[in-house]
């Protein structure tokens, strides 16, 4: 087989088994270290992320910078089409901006409408104008329930992400502010309309002993109801609303004057409201007087209390019990009696308790096992519902200590083949030194993780050993795997640890089938070059019969010439050295009969000519010493030798024809 | 059987094809966005959204006529003056064109078509309306179009935003949330230089008879997003723009070097596989074969057997 043509088998044994190996390897290396690549994240691997409070304030910020109550339209078109967005139902935040977006909405229609009517008055169309302001009061009223709501949620929004909303707050007044105006208008033209139909305009005031007043505390509210001459209207009816749903009805003085004495019931919401006074026509009136109202703001508040509370231990550990005292009192020290304290721990509900008449209060609990290294707050709260007194509440700190541990791993072998076997064990240690290990045995479990999937659990022994033993996957792709041993302790108080390692896994059927492929062409390559010496050092010997007997080679054709010229044709030095051993076969079979055998070594050819002519004895000996040394000495074959063995011919030829 | 050399070449270069065209054949296609690839980041189920569906290796082969839905999705090499130009013949004949980018090379396409918009190249995330995490923003703020019907939330994959630069010219269809900012430190949070506001993620341009689709985002079309929220809905309403004919562009995807002549083999394979033993004349196939290998194997014994009287063996 000629050089070329071994090159090209070669060749397409490694296109034919590397190249595909090579292309499988790549593109498994590539898909690994791209696996979180720049344009698009696993969804299904995503952890779920809660806005954080600096998120909720960066989103009442951006409300904030748009809300602007000279101008609604840029609250509008940011706010629209926020209904549609799907949002967790019990989340304060997500009602406040869909309530807003309402809001906002209602108070542009109320504008546009508002313009509308005051157009159609202005162009002599009553009905028209009536029919719009009859649509204003219903959007009005539409409206109202949805500025109360923005305040509540605006409350829950605070309490519930721990966030300032001051200036939100403020943002609310400026709009509520606006709704308060295109009210007034609303009410302006539905007078201005009814005065085009011949009625009285009246007017009503409405004023207050305080601006601030106590819960459960009376206060007097009073005015006077006039027509817009200032001609008092004596013993008409004035309806007074205030508090929730509450009415009271009083009759004018011959001065048109009219008074209440007021108070605003336990439960009722703290912050500003409004006392409103109506005067609605009744009888004959009702065909010469138009109806006013007047309103005013007012700030109910609640008298504050105060809750001292201690905390103890104030270092604990899970399943300890914690105690909180404390007492609970006016800002003047009244005690408050028989009022309920709520218990929170982290947020979270604990339990409650109540005071007795010094207004004292003491609580129990167990530390949750479930609760985390570090600072925990305790919170006392003085919940208010139908009480005189406003909340308050007390924040106790206290630290949960958890014993820390290690994990000391070991694997049997840092690399292996997938679907082998691989032990891992290791040991638990406490890090705290001084806890002592003889009270507390070590009890848990370990789950191992092979590329953060689980893998199996063990069980810890007490004296913080474990063994697992687990089958890699024949599948596990080729390169580095981590594995990872997480411990969960039984013992809540122990804190749990993991560590981790790697290994490197050899894929086992990419090795086979590499290792098939490689054996293959070792194997066809060692044939193949085996097969092509063979034939070179037939070819010329006779000892084939088939050419013997097709094509006798006669003494005359092996000419000293020829035997040089024959050598002289082969390219490198151990090549001469075959062929000038095969011309010496030939010769030797020609002249002496000796015929090689496929089946003898060139000691036993030696051996066995020696026994027919022992006078060649020497140059066939070098001979066949310099065949030996070119066909199976791993040394490089020099141009000496190579010359030797054609002299070492000629030689042998000359002493061929001198044998009898 | 004596190995000579050229038997020894041919059973190599046998075995060498067998094992190639065996690994070519069987191994994934594991490239993000191919239609091919059923892994989380392929978008093999929008492929399977119809049965008229074309993989378009090139564009030298000319684009149909007939309304259909031309989706580029997460391209990742630029487009070429012929390729344009190609799109752009396809849109003024009616046709629809989804480009769905965020970082890649769609740009390029844009640029060429010379249109009013193009991808930012920022990421964009949200505070408050979004799935699992800031990353994966949800869009609910829709124009009414048909390209939008019955679509009422979409989830995205971090996506950018589009730059409109005449909206005269561009209709915008969805836009994030107002509480959107752009994600320029990838962080997830928003920064004092990381404006919050509504940004448009979904535009429609009209190019002669066709209409350009831009998502400034592929990976709403990946398997494993496709299927969250209103998602497929889009990917439908855009498909039934198209007639229900899908030519899914492979041609900008980024590849490894012999993807496309593996999916050729594929198809051959499979076409071969038809023809042998799926089709009316597989019967008739199937004998002639058996005949041939037949006829052939005894015609060598014959040729054996002449060749040793000659030699007298």
């Amino acid at each position: 087989m000629s050089r070329n043509l071994r090159r090209a088998l070669f060749a397409v044994i490694v296109i034919g088994l590397i190249l595909p190996t090579f292309y499988i390897v790549a593109s498994s290396l590539r898909d690994r270290s791209l696996g979180i690549s720049l344009r698009d994240y696993q969804y299904s691997d995503a952890t779920v992320a809660k806005p954080t409070e600096a998120d909720i304030q960066a989103i009442l910020s951006s409300l904030e910078q748009t809300i602007n109550p000279e101008n609604l339209t840029f609250l509008r078109d940011k706010l629209s089409g926020i209904a549609q967005f799907p949002a967790s139902k019990d989340d304060p935040l997500a009602d406040y901006i869909r309530t807003l977006s309402n809001f906002t909405d209602n108070m542009g229609a109320i504008d546009a409408k508002l313009q509308a009517a005051r157009a159609s008055i202005a162009s002599g169309k009553t009905e028209q104008a009536l029919a719009e302001v009859r649509q204003l009061n219903e959007l009005r009223d539409r409206t109202r329930p949805l500025l109360r709501s923005l305040y509540s949620l605006l409350n829950r929004v605070e309490s519930r992400y721990k966030i300032d909303t001051t200036n939100q707050l403020q943002k609310m007044k400026a709009l509520d502010l606006l709704f308060q105006k295109y009210s007034k208008q609303i009410d302006q033209l539905s007078s201005k309309l009814k005065t085009q139909q011949g009625f009285t305009q009246t007017v009503l005031s409405l004023n207050a002993s305080k601006q601030e007043v106590f819960i459960d505390e009376v206060f007097q509210v009073y005015g006077f109801l006039k027509t817009e001459n200032g001609t008092a209207l004596a013993g008409r009816n004035i309806t007074i609303a205030w508090s929730i749903n509450q009415t009271i009805v009083r009759l004018t003085d011959f001065e048109g004057k009219f008074e209440a004495d007021l108070s605003f019931p336990v439960g009722f919401p703290a912050g500003s409201t409004k006392i409103e006074a109506t005067f609605e026509p009744e009888g004959s009136d009702k065909g010469a007087y138009l109806a006013s109202s007047s309103f005013l703001q007012i700030q109910v508040v609640y008298r504050s209390s105060y809750i001292s509370a201690s905390i103890y231990p104030t270092i604990a550990r899970p399943l300890n019990f914690v105690y909180v005292t404390g007492n609970l009192s006016t800002v003047s020290k009244e005690p408050l009696e028989n009022r309920t304290i709520v218990m929170q721990l982290d947020g979270s509900y604990l339990g409650n308790t109540t005071t007795n008449t010094s207004g004292s209060f003491w609580f129990r609990f167990s530390v949750p096992r479930t609760l985390s290294n570090g600072t925990h707050t305790v919170l006392a709260i003085f919940n208010t519902t139908g009480d005189r007194v406003a909340p308050s509440n007390a924040t106790l700190p206290f630290v949960v200590q958890l014993l820390q541990s290690e994990v000391l791993l070991r694997v049997d072998r840092l690399s292996l083949f997938s679907g082998m076997q691989l032990t891992v064990n290791g040991t638990i240690s406490y890090v705290n030194t001084t806890y002592n290990k003889a009270t507390a045995a070590m009890s848990g479990n370990v789950t191992v993780y092979v590329d953060e999937i689980p893998y199996g659990n063990a069980t810890v022994n007490d004296d913080g050993s474990f063994v697992h033993v687990m089958q890699l996957p024949i599948g596990l792709s080729f390169g580095s795997h981590s594995i990872r041993v997480q411990y969960s302790p039984d013992e809540p108080w122990i804190h749990s640890s993991e560590t981790a390692t790697r290994i490197f896994v050899y894929n086992t059927p990419l090795i086979v089938l590499a290792t098939i492929g490689s054996v293959t062409a070792v194997f066809s390559g060692t044939y193949l070059v085996r097969r092509n010496r063979r034939a070179a050092l037939i070819t010329a010997a006779p000892m084939q019969e088939s050419t013997t007997l097709e094509e006798p080679v006669h003494i005359e054709e092996l000419s000293r010439e020829t035997l040089i010229s024959e050598i002289g044709a082969e390219v490198d030095n151990g090549a001469k050295i075959r062929r000038a051993y095969a011309l010496a076969q030939s010769l030797i079979q020609l002249r002496l009969g000796e015929t090689p055998r496929e089946s003898e070594t060139p000691s036993e050819y030696l051996s066995r000519v020696m026994k027919t002519a022992p006078d060649i004895k020497d140059a066939l000996e070098r001979l066949v010493g310099l065949f030996e040394l070119a066909e199976y000495s791993p040394y490089p074959i020099g141009s000496a030798q190579s010359r030797e063995a054609t002299e070492v011919l000629l030689k042998l030829r000359e002493e061929i024809e001198t044998v009898k | 059987m004596k190995l000579t050399s050229a038997k020894s070449l041919a059973f190599a270069a046998i075995l060498s094809a067998t094992l190639m065209l065996s690994l070519a054949y069987y191994w994934p296609i594991q490239e993000a966005y191919h239609p091919l690839n059923p892994d989380w980041n392929g978008c093999s189920k929008v492929a399977n959204a119809t049965l008229n569906l074309t993989l378009l290796f090139s564009y030298r082969i000319p684009l149909p006529n007939q309304p259909s839905l031309l989706a580029i999705i997460g391209p990742s090499t630029i487009f070429t003056k012929d390729e344009i130009a190609e799109i752009r013949s396809f849109l003024e004949a009616g046709g629809t064109v989804l480009l769905a980018d965020d970082f890649g090379t769609g740009n390029t396409l844009l640029k060429g078509l010379n249109v009013s918009a193009q991808f930012s190249g920022k990421p964009l995330a949200d505070l408050y309306y979004y799935s699992k995490a800031p990353r994966f923003p949800l869009i609910s703020v829709f124009s009414p179009s048909p390209i939008t019907a019955n679509v009422t939330t979409l989830v995205l994959n971090l996506p950018a935003y589009i730059d409109i630069t005449n909206s005269s010219r561009v209709t915008k269809l969805a836009s994030s949330s107002p509480f959107s900012f752009v994600d320029l430190n990838g962080n997830g949070r928003s920064s004092p230089n990381e404006t919050i506001s509504s940004y448009p993620v979904l535009v429609d341009i009209e190019i002669g008879r066709g209409s350009l689709i831009l998502v400034s985002d592929p990976s709403m079309f990946v398997n494993e997003m496709i299927d969250l929220y209103d998602n497929m809905q889009l990917f439908e309403n855009l498909l039934r723009m198209g007639g229900d004919s899908l030519i899914f562009d492979v041609v900008h995807l980024e590849k490894a070097p012999l993807t496309d002549s593996r999916i050729m083999l594929r198809d051959d394979v499979k076409l071969l596989r038809d023809f042998l033993f799926f089709s009316k004349y597989s019967v008739y196939v199937q004998s002639v074969i058996v005949a041939l290998v037949l006829v052939m194997s005894f015609s060598f014994q014959l040729i054996r057997v002449a060749k040793g009287r000659r030699t007298g063996k």
